[in-house]
Formats: structure tokens, C-alpha cells, sequence
């Protein structure tokens, strides 16, 4: 049996030193650049002044480029000013967007992070739960960015986390920076909480040995319609971060820019590969603007998320708009198919006919997303001679296409009189084309075309009766 | 002061007004964790007021996976061991010490509690290395429990059971007033 001594801790209870009154300076922290001290205040004075006399001296000599706007840039057509991280309107966004995803190094290394076995977490043998490595980018020999999720608490989900690694004397890595950033909290899905955002953005910053600054970013995927995130700036440069995925089925994306575009204002987009931007986010360095495009004024064929493409490429997509009339499975992976989307007009006045590719980008295993690219057109279903949506004749509407390799050839049939629809080569042999019927009756084709055969535009289409006599 | 609602805070809260509300609620805390570790009143001082410009910048990344008290606590104890491993700590500090121990002199932190009107029980928690220390101080002054203690340090419970017993047992020889409990 052992003893200890209840009054002691009762006396523990009380605060160590009686009486002491402590006081926290709450203005010294609202406003810390006030807490330099005054020979900090000095070099900081000293550095200002050095850098007034080397603009003046530039100026003098007439070779600065004022090429800075401060004026207020009106919203881009087509956008509205972001409403992820926060709804405030314009006037109040402009003023702190710049402190908007900007990440600070974690001052207190995270016990979690500074104690791992680096070596045998990136081996594979060390397992840590909750935390997952989603990207390695090898900055050189002895020091490695990574780009991880942990599992958080029921607060949030996932907090991210981009950790620089380097080799100590014995060759094991050891956590040198960490940055981390929890975007979104609470219990709602990522795209609910982000009121149809695009993605979330943070990004952060470290001096590499050569003294150039690396800057990196890194963002959920809130939407799945996006599929590309690109970065550029005012010379042209672009570069496309890379799409990830966790375990859970989470997009997520992360970039480490090159050194041309880790210095310098840039603007990031978030994209679609049918419609382009839906996101623009311009940076002077930190934030400055930030737009998006509201998916209600997007029509329902190029807003199909990448859940729906998958279900489109495993052939279960149920939509009340789309049909998908035919689905190829191609030599080089991809599928091609037959899309068509009525006007929700009874009865139909137009038809929107699709030949879509998809295919999966798999440059990395955790990296794959579908990528829709198509062509498309408008056809009115009664013929009008001169009418621009009418290719074609009024017997049938058709037009040609090339997607990646594929060549083809697709259209509807106007005229019930139409039985078959023959597909004449260069040499006169015909090809019956078979059709495809709609929900609502109508009948539609396409036709692939052997990979890199040159003369399939020259290709000729005709109409036949039910007697085999030509209509067209 | 109920902070339940820092677990579900979203972007756009007002940031200062939890900040008054969490210095109100926790500075004296915050000062007495710091000091057990430091002991020292000036430097407890500015850890405080450095723990308290870290909450207002990381407040954010507050995941709700602790109380709030924990979480300042924790990060009160990075900022003091990070101050205590600066040179400047060394230096002035250790080096002061180290000085007056030499010369057979009462130390200067046995003096500085004597100023300080310490209670006999906190300077003999003071006495005790840092380990058992802050394990004893964190379950005995701030009433967290042994498992909160085991997060907030990154220790295996066991450890912390250990680290306990064995601060308990060594007081409680010390000791000379109050009476003794039998069991653990």
C-alpha cells in the first residue's frame, strides 16, 4: 500500500504565487508589428530608407515600370465574387482578402510531426493513424516537401498539411517546416458548406538553400466538376497543379510552383474542361481578387460533376435531360458516346446531340479524374432550308467531328420515311449505319471511323425508303 | 465561461472578442502552468503574453479534439520549453543559478520563492524535476484528467501514471504538514 498526501495536492490547488495579477496586453497583440523594439524599429527604419533612396535612384533614371493598379477591379463578367471562406460583400472582401489562405510556418512543431520515423513513414513501415501522405515532391537530395491529410476531430475533417523534410547526419529525414491549414469545418459535405464553390485555396511560402523562395498551394477539390487548376502569370508561364485523391474518394489538389511563378503577382483558375474558368483568383503576391462562376448559369450538359461522368462511363447515369443513346469502349482506353439533350420543350423543337470522349488521366494512382472533351450541335427537329441549325436535309441532320484520334461522323433522322441511312467511302462501297431511338421515338447515329483513316471526311451520307430508293 | 462554441466557429467570427473572453477565462492558467515550468515570474510573464498572441493567431486551427484549456495549456508549455531552450534562457538564466549554487548560497530561485511567498507545497512541486513536475501540477492545480495529461504531453498513459505516483510518493515524504492517504 502506498501513500501520498491529500493536503498537499488541496494546497496545490491554489495558484503558486498568491496574489500574482496577471496582465495581458491585449493592444500589443492586435497590432504586433508595436511589438518590435526599438532597435528592431531601427533596421527596419534603416532598411525603408534604403529602399526609398534605391527607388529613387531607379526612377531618376527612368527605367521603373509602375505597372501596379490599386484601383478597386470591377468583378470579371460572368463571376461573382467568391463566397467560399466568407460572404462578405465586395467592399469588405477587397479590404481582407489578403490575409485569405496565406500560411503561416507552425512556430510549435507538432509533437506528432517532429517525433515520426520520416524514413519508414515514407517506406511504408511506419504506419501513423489518421494521417495520410497524398504527394512527395523531391526538392533535392536532403529535402522533400510533402503533402499529407490528418483526420481531425468532429469539428472538421481533414486538416492539410505540407510538412519540408530534411536529412540530418544520419541520414534520416527530420520535419524542418510545417504548414497547416483546417479550410473547412463543421459536419456539412465539402460542397454544401462551400455554397457550390470551386475549391479552396492556401498557400505558403519557404526560402530554398540558393535563397529563392519556393512557393507552394494546395486546396480540396469542393466541386467536382472541377478538373484542372492552373496557375500563370503576366509572361505566359502556365503550370497545372496536381489532382489528388485521398483514400476516402476526397479530391484534393496541390502544386509547388516554379521559382518564375513563386515570385511576382499570378492568377490562379479553377477549370472545366468543357466550359473553362469557373475560378479566378488573382494575387499580388497574396490574394487580392477572387471570383467564381455560379453553376446555375451553367447548362446541364457541361455541369455534369465527375460523379456523374463516372456513372456516365459505367453506364448507370440516370438524368432527367440527358440520354445516352451508344457507348464505345476504344483501342487506346478512352469510351466515346452519344450524348443527347432535349430543349424540355413537349414536343421537342431542338435536340443538343453530344459525341463525348472520356477518358481517366492517370499520371499518378491517386490522381485519377474522368476528362470529358465533346462536340456538339444544335439541330432543330423540322428541317428549315437557310436555318443555321440545319445541316444537313430534311430527311436527316448530321456533322462531322474529330476527338483525339477518333474520327466520326452523328446525326438524327427527321423524316419517318427514312429506313436506312448508308455511309458511302471514297470508293462508292455503302455502310448501313444502324440507329439509335430516343425516349422520345426519335431516331439518331454515329459512326466511328478507323483510327488515322485520312479519307474519312470524304465520306458521303444518303437516305433510303423502305424500297431502297435514295431520299437524298 | 462556456467556449463549446469555439469547436464549431466558421470564418467571420470575431476573433477579439474571443480573445477577451479567453484571457479573462484562462490568463491565470496560462501564468501558473508557465511558471511551474520556468519558475520564474518575469519570464512566466512573457510566455503568457506570447501564449496569448498565439491563440489569437492560431485560433483557426483550434480542431475542438480538446477543451480549450487544454489546448492553451498545450500551447503554453511549447512556448516555455521553446524560451527555455533559447539563449537567451541559458544564458542569464541558468548561468545566474548556477553562479549562486556555487558560492553556497541559498539559489536564487529558492530566494525568489521565499519573496514570492510561496506555499510549502509549491516549492516542493518546484523542487521536483520537470517531468514529474508538470505531470503533478497539470492533475493537482488545473484538475486535468490523467488522460487529458496523457494528450497534452504526447505520453503513454501509463506513463503518466508513473510519472504521478512517483511525484506523489516523493512530496509526500517531504512534506510536513497535512495528512496522509493511503492508496494511489
Amino acid at each position: 500500500m502506498r501513500e501520498y498526501n491529500v493536503d498537499l495536492e488541496q494546497a496545490l490547488r491554489r495558484r503558486p504565487v498568491p496574489g500574482k495579477q496577471v496582465s495581458i496586453s491585449v493592444e500589443s497583440i492586435l497590432a504586433p508589428r508595436e511589438r518590435t523594439t526599438a532597435w528592431r524599429k531601427r533596421i527596419i527604419y534603416a532598411f525603408a530608407a534604403c529602399a526609398v533612396v534605391i527607388s529613387v535612384i531607379f526612377l531618376s533614371k527612368d527605367v521603373w515600370m509602375s505597372g501596379s493598379d490599386m484601383g478597386t477591379v470591377p468583378p470579371h463578367e460572368g463571376y461573382h465574387a467568391s463566397n467560399n471562406e466568407d460572404n462578405r460583400t465586395f467592399p469588405m472582401k477587397e479590404k481582407e482578402a489578403t490575409a485569405l489562405g496565406e500560411l503561416q510556418p507552425d512556430q510549435e512543431m507538432d509533437a506528432q510531426l517532429a517525433e515520426l520515423d520520416w524514413n519508414g513513414f515514407l517506406e511504408g513501415s511506419t504506419k501513423v493513424a489518421g494521417l495520410e501522405l497524398l504527394h512527395r515532391e523531391v526538392i533535392n537530395e536532403d529535402r522533400q516537401l510533402l503533402f499529407m491529410t490528418r483526420q481531425g476531430g468532429d469539428d472538421y475533417l481533414y486538416e492539410l498539411l505540407t510538412v519540408e523534410i530534411k536529412k540530418g547526419q544520419s541520414e534520416a529525414y527530420k520535419v524542418s517546416t510545417s504548414f497547416s491549414a483546417i479550410p473547412l469545418k463543421g459536419p456539412k459535405t465539402y460542397e454544401q458548406q462551400a455554397d457550390n464553390d470551386w475549391m479552396t485555396y492556401n498557400w505558403g511560402s519557404f526560402r530554398n538553400e540558393d535563397g529563392h523562395t519556393i512557393r507552394f498551394a494546395f486546396g480540396f477539390v469542393l466541386n467536382e466538376r472541377l478538373t484542372e487548376v492552373r496557375f500563370s502569370n503576366k509572361a505566359g508561364q502556365q503550370e497545372s497543379a496536381l489532382q489528388l485523391s485521398q483514400s476516402n474518394g476526397q479530391r484534393l489538389w496541390f502544386k509547388v510552383l516554379s521559382s518564375e511563378l513563386s515570385e511576382g503577382p499570378i492568377t490562379i483558375e479553377a477549370l472545366n474542361s468543357l466550359t473553362g474558368d469557373l475560378m479566378l483568383i488573382e494575387t499580388d503576391g497574396r490574394i487580392k481578387h477572387r471570383y467564381s462562376k455560379n453553376v446555375q448559369n451553367m447548362n446541364s450538359f457541361s455541369a455534369l460533376s465527375q460523379q456523374e461522368w463516372r456513372e456516365i462511363a459505367s453506364g448507370a447515369l440516370s438524368h432527367p435531360y440527358l440520354e445516352i443513346l451508344n457507348q464505345v469502349n476504344m483501342q487506346d482506353g478512352s469510351q466515346m458516346l452519344l450524348m443527347v439533350d432535349d430543349d424540355r420543350i413537349t414536343p421537342v423543337q431542338t435536340y443538343k446531340i453530344y459525341v463525348v470522349n472520356l477518358r481517366e488521366e492517370s499520371k499518378h494512382d491517386s490522381n485519377k479524374i474522368v476528362i470529358p472533351s465533346s462536340l456538339g450541335v444544335s439541330a432543330n427537329v423540322n428541317f428549315a432550308d437557310g436555318s443555321l441549325a440545319g445541316k444537313g436535309n430534311e430527311f436527316f441532320h448530321y456533322a462531322w467531328g474529330a476527338l483525339y484520334e477518333h474520327a466520326f461522323v452523328f446525326g438524327f433522322i427527321r423524316d419517318a420515311e427514312v429506313a436506312k441511312l448508308q455511309l458511302m467511302d471514297p470508293k462508292g462501297e455503302p455502310l448501313d449505319l444502324p440507329f439509335m431511338t430516343n425516349e422520345q421515338g426519335d431516331r439518331f447515329f454515329v459512326h466511328y471511323f478507323p483510327t488515322n483513316k485520312s479519307d474519312a471526311f470524304d465520306c458521303t451520307i444518303q437516305a433510303l425508303d423502305e424500297s431502297g430508293n435514295v431520299l437524298s | 465561461m462556456d467556449f463549446t462554441y469555439l469547436n464549431t466557429l466558421a470564418g467571420g467570427y470575431d476573433r477579439e472578442q474571443v480573445l477577451h473572453d479567453l484571457i479573462h477565462a484562462y490568463r491565470h492558467d496560462v501564468w501558473d502552468y508557465a511558471f511551474s515550468i520556468t519558475r520564474s515570474v518575469d519570464l512566466s510573464d512573457d510566455i503568457a503574453q506570447d501564449v496569448f498572441l498565439k491563440v489569437y493567431e492560431k485560433l483557426h486551427t483550434f480542431r475542438g479534439e480538446a477543451s480549450i484549456k487544454s489546448w492553451l495549456l498545450r500551447i503554453t508549455r511549447n512556448v516555455s520549453f521553446n524560451r527555455m531552450k533559447s539563449g537567451f534562457f541559458r544564458r542569464v538564466l541558468l548561468m545566474g543559478e548556477m553562479r549562486e549554487a556555487g558560492a553556497g548560497a541559498p539559489s536564487a530561485e529558492k530566494q525568489a520563492m521565499d519573496r514570492l511567498q510561496t506555499s510549502e507545497a509549491w516549492q516542493l512541486v518546484l523542487g521536483l524535476p520537470v517531468k514529474q513536475r508538470e505531470v503533478l501540477v497539470l492533475h493537482a492545480h488545473h484538475e486535468l484528467t490523467q488522460e487529458e495529461i496523457a494528450k497534452l504531453l504526447h505520453l503513454p498513459l501509463g506513463t503518466v501514471k508513473s510519472r504521478l505516483h512517483h511525484a506523489r510518493l516523493k512530496l509526500a515524504e517531504r512534506y510536513r504538514g497535512g495528512m496522509k492517504h493511503e492508496g494511489v
